[in-house]
């Protein structure tokens, strides 16, 4: 299993792209990013929430599966779908992520 | 039942949050007799300003400021809790002290420079929060209020969002926008959005520390990314060399024609991108007449974001709204207005025909 996040806009208005394989990680490592995707829902929040917001992040968050295939959604800062705020924390914080900048 | 008006803002606020029923509607009622008198109390100084009468500033407070604390917390925790109100002593935290010092700075700008009372021209409070999220590398303005991160998480150096007084006052411009010309967060107009911010950003960093025109570094964010990274956020005159991977063009030879959509890579058609365009343009103008930015094209472009531009504004109708209000404050063919032509011509922008100034939208149509 990868998980991919881009993560766009922001008052620097840079892209950081963050990558997390499974098979940098171990056995614990994985199940817990295994039961964090479990727990995510991919579905877009409907209806604008904060329509003012300015310098936002922006998101795209791919789930690239070990049978080959592939969930992904995108939302703007505040609108993450369920268990997908605690997934992206997660993400940042995983010592085993490679985070490249650029769009 | 009306409290005195020595209660200060927060304590009528939690008043009317947590007190008793009676005690709640006193203090709902306090706040809107406040609120009327703040109201008047700015028409009639406004008023005198328009007929040459000197006002001095408003007692400083008449717009409250305040910060929170949201602890960690995200967007379902703002503001967080209150830790330094008008009045109170300076707290140990220094995101505090930055965000408050920040606001009162970028206020005192507007009022004192613009004669404008806070972000709505109304007196608007200011609410800001601090420690949002973990290691969150953003500062971000919410429609009502501004938000700060601590950095620290790869792309900020920790501390440096509420260190630095540009990148506070370009969030509180995002306010001012959204109260006047309300530009369209999306391609053109939305990269005069982030430009206007990036440039009263720079006016109110100029102002605070004396400095020029021709002495200004024009960065917007210096020394706020991690050093490994680059220099700054965005640079005005040189749009593109701020940092390892900067894309922003510096005319429109380069400019960046990006899809509006839901993809963080287009950046809502480039709205971080191509405001390095309008950005140059300012800069030029201001380094060609020299002084102080603050009093020579920045009060032109004030006018301009203030009351000559319609919400979907492109490029050219900046352009043209700025060359005419440089016109008509400075004289037709003026150093001023040579300067501002000047700048759009450096970043190969051609004016609409006429003055750009888009005030169609207020008028009737002719019904005859």
């Amino acid at each position: 299993m990868r998980v991919t996040v881009v993560r766009g806009g922001g008052v620097a208005g840079m892209v950081v792209t963050t990558t997390v394989d499974a098979v940098d990680l171990d056995a614990a490592r994985t199940d817990e990013l295994r039961a964090l995707v479990a727990g995510c829902s991919f579905r877009e929040r409907s209806g604008p929430v904060a329509p003012a917001m300015r310098d936002g992040f922006t998101y795209e968050v791919t789930v690239d599966d070990d049978d080959g295939s592939s969930r992904g959604v995108r939302f703007v800062q505040g609108t993450a779908p369920e268990g997908m705020g605690e997934l992206l924390r997660w993400v940042d914080e995983c010592p085993s992520g490679r985070r490249e900048p650029g769009r | 039942m009306v409290l005195c008006a020595i209660a200060p803002p927060s304590l009528l606020l939690r008043l009317a949050d947590a007190g008793s029923r009676s005690a709640r509607e006193a203090a709902l009622e306090t706040i809107r007799v406040s609120e009327r008198l703040r109201g008047r109390r700015i028409a009639v100084a406004r008023a005198l300003r328009e007929q040459g009468v000197a006002v001095p500033p408003d007692r400083p407070g008449v717009t409250a400021n305040t910060v929170f604390d949201v602890e960690g917390g995200e967007e379902s925790a703002l503001p967080g809790r209150q830790v330094r109100g008008d009045g109170d002593p300076p707290s140990a935290d220094a995101a505090v002290n930055e965000a408050y010092d920040h606001a009162a700075a970028t206020v005192a700008f507007y009022r004192e420079v613009h004669a404008r009372e806070s972000i709505d021209g109304r007196g608007l409070d200011l609410v800001s929060s601090v420690h949002f999220g973990q290691r969150y590398d953003n500062a971000f303005w919410t429609g009502e209020q501004m938000v700060y991160g601590d950095g620290g998480g790869g792309t900020f150096v920790a501390g440096a969002l509420t260190r630095s007084l540009d990148v506070i006052a370009h969030e509180l411009t995002h306010g001012v926008t959204q109260y006047t010309a309300n530009l369209v967060y999306e391609a053109q107009s939305g990269a005069l959005n982030e430009s206007f911010s990036d440039v009263f950003g720079i006016l109110v960093k100029q102002r605070a520390g004396g400095i020029d025109a021709a002495s200004s570094d024009w960065l917007i964010g210096a020394g706020a990314l991690e050093p490994s990274l680059g220099t700054a956020l965005r640079s005005m005159l040189a749009p593109g060399t701020a940092y390892s991977g900067d894309d922003q063009p510096a005319d429109m030879d380069s400019y960046r024609d990006l899809p509006v959509d839901d993809d963080p890579r287009n950046d809502s058609g480039g709205v971080h991108i191509n405001s390095g365009i309008p950005n140059r343009a300012f800069a030029e103008a201001a380094r060609t007449l020299g002084g102080n930015a603050w009093e020579t094209v920045g009060p032109v472009w004030y006018t301009v974001l203030t009351e000559r531009l319609r919400a979907n504004a492109q490029f050219a109708d900046a352009a043209a709204a700025t060359i005419a209000v440089a016109a008509e404050r400075y004289g037709d063919g003026s150093r001023e207005h040579d300067a501002v032509r000047g700048g759009w011509d450096a970043v190969k922008v051609a004016p609409t025909p006429g003055d750009g100034a888009q005030r169609s939208s207020t008028r009737r149509p002719d019904p005859r």
